[in-house]
């Protein structure tokens, strides 16, 4: 029996232990998520970042489903302990911007990182560049495309990653670090950001193109109605809860792609 | 990791330390004394020994590596800036301390710190209080930096791989543009070295003045580590571990009095100590400082039992008086001569 083959088959006796001892310390999803088809539809409303703007009455919500994920990289010292495992998603778009609103229930709104022991809530949205990323950050072929929102940042942050530990900021994000005679004047993601009565309303605006030489890093969305061939696109979310030391991998996220439509 | 090719290291005798402080206030003013959010940083500090130190209680506080295993311990608590370094404060130069005006009736500091309230706390508040009953009381001076550790733990705990270790010298240093101030090399740092700059939101740490090492000065190449220029006691030997010709190598290797500071925690540090002298108590033999405290603190290496390390204490002790001796007595020693360290060269072998 060859060498390769010998290899092949002690890699299938041990890949169903292997599956239940990820399942057990929570390394894949608890219970698979429903995708779901996440409308954009086109409006003519410019003051989505107000999340009561009347536009949001307007439009469909979804609830999409988050599951526990732990670092494969750290010691699983913290479990994320949400009760709510859920987000509410809106979305639309004006023709130039694409507004998405986020809403789940959180008892503490953690937004202060001043002590070494205080983290802040955060929550993101990953796009891929290309049809075959991992889910879990992409993968060093297939990069993704992250906004990342936290509590205590002045602007969501655009991210690049190519696996887990590779997160890139672009050099339009919110860095407290970088020279400010190099910071663009206006992010291209901005947001607006309430907690209310035990609820965050988080509402993230960026353009719709992604031309690289004007947008940094974001995957462009084309709605189906501009190229017939467009309009589908692959989306998921990760949630912290900063009260409970959440951050990196600690945190919930949907165990499956859904689509982002714009029709 | 990448095969590291050089070590710096850096050698302390605490019989020499006076706790003067200055080189706390040499690398404070180097490093930490202009960015908001470093105000209660120390990269490198003196701590009065028995005490709680900086942050307090850090010796108790846990990470690095379980039992001499490669696991990283992350369990350990966060410090708390106000509760375990003590809340940043500074001196009320315009009520107070000016020449003119200002209102003499508020504090001098500001913010206060309040003595008698659990949580104020600061940088060397232990200083000189010791342990022991007169006339055997007893303390003596712990200076710390960051070890360099040849098996470090904030590298291992950091998922972002933000925490590097240098190859070409071994110094660890953190990315301030990969950090993304997730706080497990907090967590992983037995020592508690590595503090959060709440500003910033990153985690910074001591450099071993990497840069005055880059960019030596030709008109004076001694110019290194701040902490260790300014040192008046001259207590502190830095060189490459790999230069067999250094005092600090003969100091470590030949001569073996230099320690490490609790190796159980199983990093391998790159900081040595020698450990302090004390006069005999009071009709007894033994040493006024307890070898069973140095036992407790200073080691060779992570499996070293305690009995060991005891023995190890004492036998540098041996060491130390046996060579006192031969000086005292009008012969010579390599080891005193070393000790005594003539000139900056002496000390300064990077």
């Amino acid at each position: 029996m060859s060498t390769s083959v010998l290899h092949l088959k002690a890699g299938l006796r041990r890949l169903p232990i292997a599956l239940v001892a990820a399942t057990l310390i929570g390394l894949l999803p608890a219970t698979a998520a429903v995708a779901a088809t996440i409308q954009a539809p086109l409006k003519t409303a410019t003051d989505g970042l107000d999340p009561n703007a009347t536009v949001w009455s307007t439009v469909p919500q979804y609830s999409i489903a988050l599951d526990t994920v732990i670092s494969t990289a750290g010691v699983p010292q913290i479990l994320p302990k949400a009760k709510w495992k859920y987000v509410l998603v809106k979305a639309y778009q004006d023709g130039t911007d694409i507004y998405f609103r986020y809403q789940w229930p959180d008892p503490v709104p953690d937004m202060d990182v001043s002590d070494t022991g205080l983290f802040a809530d955060g929550f993101a949205m990953e796009i891929p560049y290309g049809l075959n990323a991992s889910i879990a950050m992409g993968n060093q072929f297939e990069p993704v495309n992250i906004l990342f929102w936290r509590a205590d940042l002045a602007n969501p942050q655009n991210i690049v990653a190519g696996g887990a530990g590779t997160v890139q900021t672009s050099p339009d994000s919110d860095d407290a670090d970088m020279d400010p005679a190099t910071q663009p004047p206006v992010p291209l993601s901005v947001h607006s950001q309430s907690w209310v009565n035990g609820r965050w309303t988080i509402v993230i605006k960026r353009p719709l193109s992604g031309d690289i030489s004007t947008n940094g890093n974001l995957v462009a969305l084309v709605p189906r109605s501009i190229d017939s061939t467009k309009g589908n696109y692959r989306i998921t979310f990760g949630q912290w809860d900063g009260g409970n030391h959440e951050r990196d991998g600690v945190k919930l996220v949907t165990g499956s792609w859904q689509t982002l439509y714009l029709p | 990791m990448a095969k590291i090719t050089g070590q710096v290291q850096m050698l302390f005798d605490l019989n020499k330390c006076l706790g003067c402080q200055t080189c706390t206030s040499a690398c404070k003013t180097a490093w930490t004394d202009k960015d908001q959010g470093q105000e209660y940083m120390y990269w490198n500090n003196v701590e009065t020994v028995p005490g709680r130190g900086y942050p307090k209680g850090w010796q108790t506080m846990g990470g690095g590596f379980k039992a001499c295993t490669n696991q990283v311990d992350l369990s350990a608590p966060l410090p708390s800036i106000n509760r375990d370094y003590g809340a940043p404060w500074e001196y009320n130069y315009d009520e107070v301390l000016t020449t003119e005006g200002g209102d003499a009736t508020v504090g001098m500091l500001v913010p206060a710190p309040r003595p008698d309230a659990p949580n104020d706390y600061s940088s060397n508040w232990d200083e000189d209080v010791g342990a022991g009953a007169h006339p055997d009381a007893y303390y003596f001076y712990l200076p710390r930096i960051c070890n360099h550790c040849s098996k470090p733990a904030c590298v291992a705990a950091c998922p972002r791989k933000a925490v590097y270790k240098r190859e070409e010298d071994g110094i660890v240093l953190i990315d301030q543009d990969r950090c993304r101030g997730y706080r497990y090399c907090i967590k992983g740092c037995p020592y508690k070295k590595i503090y959060w700059n709440p500003i910033v939101k990153k985690s910074q740490k001591c450099i071993f003045c990497y840069p005055r090492l880059e960019n030596e000065d030709p008109e004076n190449p001694l110019a290194k580590n701040f902490c260790v220029t300014q040192c008046v006691g001259r207590i502190r030997w830095v060189a490459y571990a790999e230069d067999t010709t250094s005092n600090l190598y003969k100091l470590v290797n030949v001569w073996r009095v230099g320690l490490r500071l609790h190796p159980e925690f199983g990093t391998e540090p790159n900081t040595f100590y020698i450990p302090p002298l004390s006069p005999r108590v009071t009709n007894g033999t033994a040493p006024r400082i307890p070898t069973d405290l140095l036992a407790e603190m200073f080691g060779d290496n992570c499996s070293q039992t305690f009995e060991q390390r005891k023995a190890r204490v004492e036998e540098v002790f041996a060491i130390l008086e046996q060579e006192r001796a031969k000086v005292a007595a009008g012969g010579t020693s390599e080891l005193v001569d070393i000790l005594t360290s003539y000139s900056e060269s002496d000390r300064i072998q990077l």
